[in-house]
């Protein structure tokens, strides 16, 4: 019986053998992924003409005991259009089309426009947000991008100058190790104790999106 | 020396006067339901260490508008406060801490730079949410039959406490007899924490605050999980 089972691990062994070169393959296939290089990654972003997904944005502070969090809906059209949604705790857009920026509140029941004051840095960032969308990683004068490798992959941008370091320590840019093309998470860093989360879920690419969506904040996703 | 002395008494008791005689009168009152007043003049503010998140819509002197998330921890007692302010996407544009006297600005981007506007804005944040002394000078009913307590912190500033209706509170700042701040507060959550808020600050400037509570609770009750580390959050 003894020698049976060991004459059974010895075959198992001889195939798995066998298989070993064909199973590193494999994995070596799925481990790849498709973001190991700018190239790839611009390939990939390339083809993403529209994005459509859900995001949970949880930010820490060291004045909050648990994180405070937000969810909403983020739309884009190439080259530059945005629609930044909040639907949770409060509700919120931030539209981005043909150069203007606009941010609207919805109070007592209808969508009240903002003044201003903070667009011009919202319009920083969510530019920055459309150029990741496209693959465009790398070419921001204002910061050092890094590529880590591996499942997933990641970009780390690091600011040069030291004024806009006081406010942002660094970003990191996490792809989906399963969708190409995919964000998965953008975590801005400000401090040791303060940071967000933005987690995208049900990310769908090139879906037709109504320019409207870009304009009307009471306009219906997809 | 003393004739000079009197001289000088007549001014300032005139202007005291007058100070008085503009705020509208509370008609003293007295028995069981004088108490219940007191007691609900009280209502509307915190009476412990708590932490407080709301969302805050300003409508400014010009007319424009604006949103944002103010992050709040308050002691009445100790008379400290932290407060951040942040755009609804998150990024912070005000931490700053007062004990006393003593303003510290953690962190802030114009127009939150200019230390008399922050001063001024942590000065609203306090009316909005300290009760305005331990006792009332005055409880009675106001011009309009509602009943109300005069609380003084000196001679120059009175706080009016009006009982507006079932869970509704209209609070007024007289500074040297002018109206200067009117807040009106509605509902209370499960931990008697108004839920919404309105401040109009009346002059020369006028504005709009409107607060509305997302969570308030008192520190002592709140599970505070262990803080999490940029890269737990990491973690997968």
């Amino acid at each position: 019986m003894k020698f049976d089972n060991l004459r059974g691990v010895t075959r198992h062994k001889r195939r798995f053998a066998a298989a070993a070169p064909l199973i590193a393959a494999a994995l070596a296939l799925i481990l790849a992924g498709w973001a190991d290089s700018w190239d790839a990654i611009r390939r990939e972003a390339g083809q993403i003409r529209t994005i459509h997904a859900r995001f949970v944005q949880r930010k820490h502070l060291p004045i909050l005991a648990k994180p405070f969090v937000s969810e909403g809906r983020f739309s884009f059209q190439a080259p530059g259009s945005v629609r930044w949604e909040y639907t949770k705790p409060v509700r919120s857009v931030l539209l981005i089309h043909k150069g203007s920026v606009k941010r609207y509140t919805k109070g007592d029941g209808e969508w009240v426009p903002d003044a201003g004051g903070q667009l011009q840095g919202m319009q920083m960032v969510m530019e920055e947000i459309s150029a990741w969308t496209q693959g465009r990683f790398d070419t921001d004068p204002r910061f050092t991008a890094r590529l880590e490798g591996g499942r997933p992959a990641r970009v780390v941008l690091v600011p040069k100058d030291p004024s806009l370091a006081n406010l942002i320590a660094r970003i990191e840019i996490t792809f989906s190790p399963e969708k190409r093309g995919a964000i998965r998470s953008v975590k801005i860093v400000e401090g040791k104790d303060a940071w967000t989360m933005l987690e995208f879920t049900r990310a769908e690419h090139n879906l037709p999106l109504a320019e409207r969506l870009f304009i009307n904040p009471g306009e219906a996703a997809p | 020396m003393r004739r000079f002395g009197i001289l000088f008494l007549f001014p300032a008791a005139a202007l005291l006067l007058a100070a008085c005689s503009s705020l509208p009168p509370i008609r003293p009152g007295e028995g069981l339901s004088l108490e219940r007043t007191r007691q609900e003049c009280r209502l509307p503010f915190l009476r412990e260490e708590t932490r407080l998140i709301h969302s805050l819509q300003a409508v400014l002197p010009d007319g424009s508008g604006t949103s944002a998330i103010g992050i709040t921890v308050a002691d009445p007692a100790a008379k400290t406060l932290r407060l951040t302010l942040m755009t609804l996407e998150g990024f912070v544009l005000f931490t700053a801490r007062i004990e006393g006297e003593n303003l510290e600005i953690e962190r802030a981007v114009a127009p939150f730079t200019n230390k008399d506007f922050a001063r001024s804005l942590i000065g609203d944040v306090m009316f909005c949410l300290f009760p305005p002394g331990a006792l009332p000078e005055t409880v009675g009913l106001e011009e309009g039959n509602r009943p109300a307590c005069r609380y003084r912190s000196d001679e120059d500033t009175a706080t009016d406490v009006v009982l507006a209706g079932p869970a509704q509170w209209e609070v007024r700042l007289y500074r040297e007899g002018s109206l200067t701040r009117t807040l009106r507060a509605a509902g209370l959550n499960e931990y008697d924490i108004p839920k919404k808020l309105e401040l109009t600050g009346h002059g020369p400037f006028p504005y709009r605050l409107t607060l509305t509570l997302l969570t308030g609770t008192p520190l002592r009750l709140e599970s505070r999980p262990e803080s999490l580390t940029e890269e737990e959050e990491d973690a997968p």
